[in-house]
Formats: structure tokens, sequence, C-alpha cells
């Protein structure tokens, strides 16, 4: 960890502003200075002030308290939907590559099908069968992300599968599981790693864009993403605090997810340094 | 060649069969069923009855599966429930406006993101590198909403002036239609700099450390000239192919830009079926998006193994 955070201070930075978040969506209920649903009508569109930090909404709503609850559905979306996609790509990945053959035919084949699907349409679709709600959110966001995530985990599956110890393991007569569980698992975790922070990030946008676009978390539940609503177009240019804040808070965990990807893959991952 | 472009074919077509059945499954087995649906939005009888038989949904899975697959590979995906247009002919319709968004966030992504990555890549590890390398994935964090509606407010509140946000068709004024157009495609395009310019710079920097440019400077060749002749062709098959990668994120971003400047594209179209429950249209986008996306990857695949014959005999 200290060496880590001495190697590459940005990822560490990115850590810790990670760990705030989760800090953030925990305690949302200490932290919030307001009831982030209060409607106080005579305080609405106040511009930000010490008694309103981001200032209020057109409902009179405390804009700081909206964003920190809105942390939560950002958390659960963005660490959610990353668990559902590494249990989901490890699988797919670590049989593809294991056993490669026509198993691995077969099987990448379903994922090329899956991986020409736009995640963004697919959540449409989704959001159009099953209703509004977060849970079909992260389930679709974490399935929608594992095929490509597999490709990467069934990549390193194979070149770990060339080694000599894998040979050897096979030599002493142990069974397929035992392999890739004791030998197989624990030399693909970097990449499992890496794979996971790239998802958190993308599923924070994608979250995010749907709640804007009036499909995600039903109001009057804060998200960082129904703050824009794109129904409120013409609120958000009159009174700019109300535009700027929630968009700060997704770019900001956005960034900090991704840099502390970035770092992580330059420690963990070397050949794919840089990309 | 042909043999390798005969099996990249043969490959994408069953691929292409899967998705349709992946669509088509979860159209039909997830618990929103046509009918539950067409009740929520408290259609007539009469239009329910239509849209069952539209789909044949008094015949067995497997046959309707059979339908519908037939009428798409004849470029017949069904008829709107809400308005008098078949999905086929209004895809066609909208698809220019679609692919006029997505080529300008295509040109922007390369006249920024190459340029900026190889400057980044030449001054590696040196302070203009870390101020790109950070900006490269600041263009990954922002979502393409907020860097609209910042375009759209923060004019508005500093000068009182905003980008136009009624559409403008080519026939009326072609070059209003185009300047309508930059600012969506711009913005859409954000995200394709910060991926194009992180691929060029370690593209990049590969490169530039292999033995025929060592060679192309002792030969004495101007820097400019070793950068743009000999290390940036080895770099461009490589972004290009990164790019069309992306062919679904544009998909997926777009339906937000349309939306947000009102574009009648494919997009727009999407989102309009889902807030309006129209099962046809959703279902038509919904696959032929998933197969624009199957075709530009196929073409890719190929123009690559064209371009490259370690891919093509590997």
């Amino acid at each position: 960890m200290a060496i880590f955070s001495r190697r590459k201070p940005l990822g560490a930075v990115g850590a810790a502003a990670l760990v705030g978040l989760v800090v953030l969506a925990v305690f949302a209920s200490l932290i919030a200075t307001h009831d982030p649903l209060a409607i106080d009508v005579p305080a609405r569109l106040q511009g930000p002030s010490w008694a309103n930090l981001f200032g209020t909404d057109q409902f009179g709503r405390d804009v700081f308290s909206r964003i920190v609850y809105g942390t939560r559905v950002s958390i659960i979306v963005g660490l959610g939907g990353a668990a559902i996609t590494v249990a989901f790509a490890t699988v797919v990945g670590v049989v593809s590559g294991y056993f490669r053959g026509s198993t691995d035919m077969l099987i990448q084949r379903v994922v090329d099908a899956f991986m020409s699907l736009p995640t963004m349409i697919v959540l449409l679709m989704a959001v159009f069968l099953l209703g509004k709600s977060l849970i079909n959110v992260v389930v679709v966001l974490g399935v929608i992300g594992a095929p490509p995530a597999s490709r990467v985990i069934r990549g390193s599956t194979i070149s770990v599968m060339a080694n000599q110890y894998i040979e050897s393991a096979r030599a002493v007569g142990c069974s397929d599981a035992r392999i890739i569980i004791m030998h197989v698992l624990p030399n693909i975790a970097a990449p499992v790693l890496v794979m996971a922070s790239i998802a958190v990030g993308g599923n924070i946008l994608a979250e995010a864009a749907l709640s804007f676009l009036g499909l995600g978390v039903e109001p009057p539940d804060p998200t960082w993403g129904n703050m824009l609503s794109l129904a409120g177009l013409q609120s958000l240019t009159d009174n700019p605090w109300l535009a700027f804040f929630p968009g700060a808070f997704i770019t900001l965990a956005v960034f900090c997810v991704n840099v502390l990807g970035d770092a992580l893959r330059d420690e963990l991952d070397p050949s794919r340094r840089g990309l | 060649m042909g043999r390798y472009i005969a099996r990249r074919i043969l490959i994408a077509i069953p691929v292409f069969l899967l998705v349709t059945v992946i669509v088509f499954a979860f159209m039909r087995l997830s618990p929103g069923e046509p009918e539950v649906i067409a009740l929520t939005r408290e259609i007539s009888p009469s239009q329910a009855e239509e849209l069952r038989r539209e789909l044949n949904l008094h015949r067995s899975l497997p046959v309707q599966y059979g339908f519908w697959i037939s009428d798409f590979v004849r470029g017949d995906l069904g008829k709107s429930d809400l308005h008098e247009f078949r999905v086929g002919t209004e895809i066609r319709n909208r698809l220019p406006n679609t692919l006029k968004l997505a080529a300008l966030a295509i040109l922007t992504a390369l006249f920024v993101g190459i340029p900026i990555g190889i400057l980044s890549a030449v001054k590696a590890d040196r302070p203009p590198d870390y101020t790109f390398r950070g900006a490269a994935v600041l263009a990954l964090s922002i979502p393409s909403f907020w860097l609209a509606i910042l375009a759209i407010t923060v004019p508005a509140n500093l000068w009182g002036i905003g980008p136009p946000l009624r559409f403008i068709p080519w026939g009326i004024d072609p070059w209003s239609h185009f300047s309508f157009f930059l600012l969506p495609g711009i913005l859409l395009g954000f995200y394709l700099v910060g991926i194009t310019l992180r691929m060029t710079r370690a593209m990049m920097l590969e490169v530039l450390t292999s033995d025929y440019i060592r060679t192309a400077r002792a030969k004495g060749l101007h820097e400019a000239q070793i950068l743009v002749r000999h290390a940036l062709r080895n770099v461009l098959i490589p972004i290009i192919t990164i790019i069309g990668a992306q062919a679904g994120w544009l998909v997926g971003g777009s339906v937000v830009i349309e939306t947000i400047f009102s574009i009648p594209g494919v997009g727009a179209m999407m989102f309009d079926a889902v807030l309006f429950k129209d099962f046809q249209v959703v279902q038509g986008v919904t696959v032929f998006l998933a197969a624009f996306v199957l075709a530009i990857n196929l073409l890719i695949d190929i123009t690559y193994g064209i371009l490259d014959p370690r891919i093509r005999l590997g």
C-alpha cells in the first residue's frame, strides 16, 4: 500500500477519493446538512451560501444534501455493477481460456453477439421491458459489461496456461477445478482487478446518462444524473449552480476511479501500460 | 485474401443470428409482454388485437421468431404502434443525421486526439505530457450530457447567447444545417478524443523506440519527417481500429446528444419509443443498431486483415 502510493501518487489520490465517496454514501445522513427531500418553497433557487453550500433547487431543496445522498446511487451502480461484471466475466473468460477448442469457439461467438449490443441501447430496452428501478440498472450494467471484460480475462488465462506450473499440476494429477482455483485464478487476479476498476467509472457514467434522460431512479429521490434532468434544462440555464455541482461530482468521481484504474494497470499489468 | 474475408463473413452470420435471438428472447420472455406494455399505455382492445396479430403472438415462439427474422432480413422491421410509419423506413430517414453526428465526433477525435497524442509521446514524462494525459482522462470522465448543458448554460449566462436548439433540416438551409451539427458532433467526440489521444501516445512511444526510426534519425531526417512519414503511418491502423471499436459507444452517446439538441436521429427515435412505449420501434431499432455495430466490426476486421498480413495469416 505504502509502496503503491509512493510509486503512483495520483493513483493513491484516486483511491482516497473513492474511499471518500463510499464514506459519503454510507454516512449520508450524518454528512448532509438538510433533508434531501424537504421542500421549502420560500427558499427556492437560492445561490450557494453558508446555509445552503451548493444553493437550493426549484423546490427549495438543499443541493449539497441531495448530492450527498445521490452518491449512494452512483456508488451502488458503480461497485455493484462492477462486482456482477467481474463474477460473470471471470467464469466465462476462465472457462473459455482454460478449455479452448470448441467450447472456446462457441462461448466467444456468444460474447461477440453480446458485444455488438450497445450498452445504452440495452439499458433503454431494459427500462422499457422491466420498468425504472435501481436494481435493474445495476444488473443490466453488470451483465452487459461482462462480455468485453471476459475477453481480457480469457486472454490472461491463455497466457497463464502456457506456464510450466500448469503442466506440472496436470502431470501430478490435479483436477481441472483444482488447477483453475489454485493456479489460474490467483494468477489472473491482476487483470480482473483492473477490469473491475474500469467498469466502475463506465457504470457511473451510464447510470448518470440514464437518470438525466429521466429513465433512471425516479424523482424525488436524488441521483447526480436526475438532478441535471433534461426536463429542467431551462432552470439549469437560469441557475447555473444547479447545472454545475452535480456534473462536477460525476466528473470528479469518474476521474478518480479512472486515475486509480490507470495506476493499477500500470503496476499490475504493465504490458498494457499507457493505453 | 478471399479465404480470410469469406471466413470472417461466415463467422459473422451465426453471430448476427445469435444477436437477433437474444433481442427476440428479451422482448418476448421478459415479464413485460407486449400486452402488458400495451395495457400500461391504455390502448384500445382493437389496437391490442392488431399488435398481437402484427407480432404473431398466437403462434409458438419459434414460429414467431421465424416470421420476425424473415421479415427483418428483407428489411421489414414492423410498423410503429403509435405512429403511421414503418420502422425500417423511419430508420432509413433518420440514419443520415446520426451518421453525420458520428462522423463529426470521429473527425474531432482524429484532428484533436492524434496531434496531441504525438506531442504527448514526444514530450513523454515531462510536464506537457502530464497535462495532456490528465486532459485525456478528464475527457473520458466528463459525461457528454453535462458538457452539452455547460455548452448551453455558460455562454447564456456570460454573454446571453446560446447554440441553436431547434433542428434545421438540410433542405431549408444547408449551411445552417451543417453549423447546427457542429457543436453536438464535437461534444459527442470528446470521449473519443480521450481514447484516441491515449492510444496515439502509447503506440507512438512503442514505435519511436524501434530500429527503423533510429535508422531514419541516423540518416539525418528531420524530426517532423520522422514523426509523420515513418512513425505516424504505423500508428494509424490501430488508432482507426480502436475508434471503430467505439461504434457501440457512439450509438449510445447519440441517444443523449440527439435528445438534448432535438436532432431527429436513430438514437432519439429509440429514446422516444422507450418513453412512449412503442414496442415495435424498440425491438426494431435495437436489432438494427446491433446489426449495424456488428457490420462495422466486420468491416474493420476485414480492413485490418487487408492492411496487415500478420492478422490475416496468423
